[in-house]
């Protein structure tokens, strides 16, 4: 019996879109199981963060909600066996930027390494004993950008380059900023009585709503 | 290395930033220099006391239920995602093969940028990027009319024009602010629009390529190049000005802002021009334009 021929080529060029179908449907299943893996686990140290830039709950959440969803639609743009977290941070430093200018609480040009580049004459060796509230407290009254490279790279441990590029600032503001920001902390750090200010447990969330708009 | 050289890269060295070479140095030197042992377990204790101290904050971590939430609304929206193909195999094999053979042609032949296009895109990111985003420009922005009596008159324009609040077929645009700031070589006329959830940049500069499009006034919007670093450019050439919008907004998106946005923009630039030149042929230019309704008022 005669076999009908089929061209190779029209074998395949009719097979291809279910092909296609086939391999779309797989990429889009891989493409959630890896964002399950790598990126999911991230959300509660994007929260933190969040929640210490925005001084409240419900705007930290929409924050990580925004910066998940950012994450999702690029997901196909991160390289795996890259930093996730730092990639991470780079999309929510974005998004609380634009946050802060809608609500206008930012400024145009305004640099306070310049004005508080002299204002550190002298370390204090560090406490014997630090409490959770005390190194919060302390913390919080420094000036923004200062906050911002301590949480990247001291508590994040974010590389001086990743912090670079989640902040948009040279590597050298990094440094800068890092030496100046840590040497006021310790500065300002009380040496016998602790500070209270920054709320523990079932403390208000209110107690926050303060000093990022005076820090900038 | 001496006590001084063991303090300048303390910091560094803490965070894990140095050479090999340099590390073992240090380590030598702490191995007989007592006080900066103490220097740097003291910053040592610092950095683990914050490391802790975010950890255990209750108030910094977030609710269970918002974590589970996250969860389904990624999920839902991944799965929204996925794409559906409702025609049969073979049109659409033929349909696909087409369009793409047709796409590649036009892309080529149509939208290829120049290296003017290029480096103007490039001027326009870095200024967004700079100036919208991070506000870390080297030089101050300055008001728009002392730019317009400085620079351009042309840019007193951007004082009313777009509207704060810009209706367009892809929802309200709100204007946030008004400059005129300088990148690179270039000086920017600067309108900073919030749009969809995402920062806009209104750029508005003198355009390279006025010969070619000198007086007109039906530009259209093209797209530069690729995105860069993530933002979209797209650009209008009108009058003797380009006016450009970048964003991280989808290319089609920022493309129909610019529709709803620039071209009336480069119409009124335009027509501006024409006024300038003269005053009485203008009365015959201006009822012809075709504009939005803001602009039909700001002309009034």
């Amino acid at each position: 019996m005669a076999q009908e021929f089929v061209s190779p080529v029209l074998e395949v060029g009719w097979r291809l879109p279910s092909m296609m179908k086939q391999a779309n449907s797989r990429n889009d299943s891989d493409a959630w199981a890896g964002f399950e893996l790598e990126v999911l686990p991230h959300a509660p140290r994007l929260f933190r963060i969040a929640m210490w830039l925005e001084r409240n709950r419900d705007d930290a959440e929409d924050v990580v909600q925004d910066t998940m969803m950012q994450a999702l639609r690029s997901f196909h743009r991160f390289q795996p066996g890259t930093n996730c977290r730092a990639w991470l941070i780079t999309i929510l430093q974005r998004i609380v930027s634009n946050r802060r200018r809608a609500k206008g609480r930012s400024i145009l040009v305004s640099d306070p390494d310049d004005r508080i580049a002299h204002t550190v004459p002298f370390v204090p060796p560090v406490p014997q004993s630090l409490t959770d509230e005390t190194v919060l407290a302390t913390l919080e009254r420094l000036p923004t950008v200062f906050q911002e490279v301590i949480i990247l790279c001291d508590v994040e441990d974010l590389s001086y380059k990743e912090a670079a590029e989640a902040l948009a600032i040279p590597i050298g503001t990094v440094m800068s900023r890092l030496h100046r920001g840590r040497a006021q902390l310790r500065t300002q750090l009380p040496t016998t009585e602790p500070v209270v200010g920054r709320p523990s447990a079932g403390a208000s969330e209110n107690t926050l709503n303060k000093g990022i708009g005076e820090a900038s | 290395m001496n006590c001084r050289d063991v303090r300048e890269v303390a910091d560094s060295f803490l965070c894990d930033e140095l050479l090999t070479e340099t590390n073992h140095e240090i380590l030598q030197h702490l191995d007989s220099c007592g006080s900066c042992r103490t220097e740097i377990d003291g910053r040592r204790t610092l950095r683990r006391a914050l490391h802790g101290a975010f950890d255990r904050a209750p108030d910094l971590q977030p609710r269970p239920e918002f974590i589970d939430r996250l969860g389904g609304q990624l999920r839902e929206a991944a799965a929204h995602n996925h794409r559906s193909w409702p025609f049969s195999p073979r049109w659409f094999a033929i349909a696909a093969g087409l369009v793409l053979a047709a796409g590649l042609a036009a892309t080529i032949l149509m939208n290829r940028p120049t290296p003017s296009d290029t480096l103007l895109a490039q001027d326009a990111a870095g200024d967004h990027q700079n100036c919208a985003l991070t506000f870390r420009l080297v030089r101050k922005p300055i008001p728009l009319e002392d730019a317009a009596q400085r620079f351009d008159s042309a840019l007193r324009v951007l004082l009313t024009a777009p509207p704060d609040d810009i209706s367009t077929p892809g929802g309200p645009a709100r204007v946030v602010e008004r400059h005129s700031c300088a990148y690179g070589a270039r000086q920017f006329g600067h309108v900073v629009l919030q749009y969809q959830g995402h920062v806009v940049s209104l750029l508005v500069t003198a355009n390279d390529r006025s010969t070619r499009a000198a007086e007109s006034v039906d530009a259209v919007p093209h797209l530069i190049g690729r995105p860069m670093n993530g933002l979209s450019v797209v650009s209008v050439n009108g009058s003797r000005h380009a006016i450009l919008l970048v964003s991280d907004l989808e290319s089609a998106e920022l493309t129909k802002l610019s529709g709803a946005v620039s071209v009336p923009l480069a119409q009124r630039l335009a027509a501006r021009f024409t006024v300038d030149r003269n005053t009485m042929a203008s009365l015959y230019v201006l009822p012809a334009l075709q504009g939005p309704p803001w602009l039909d008022a700001g002309r009034r």
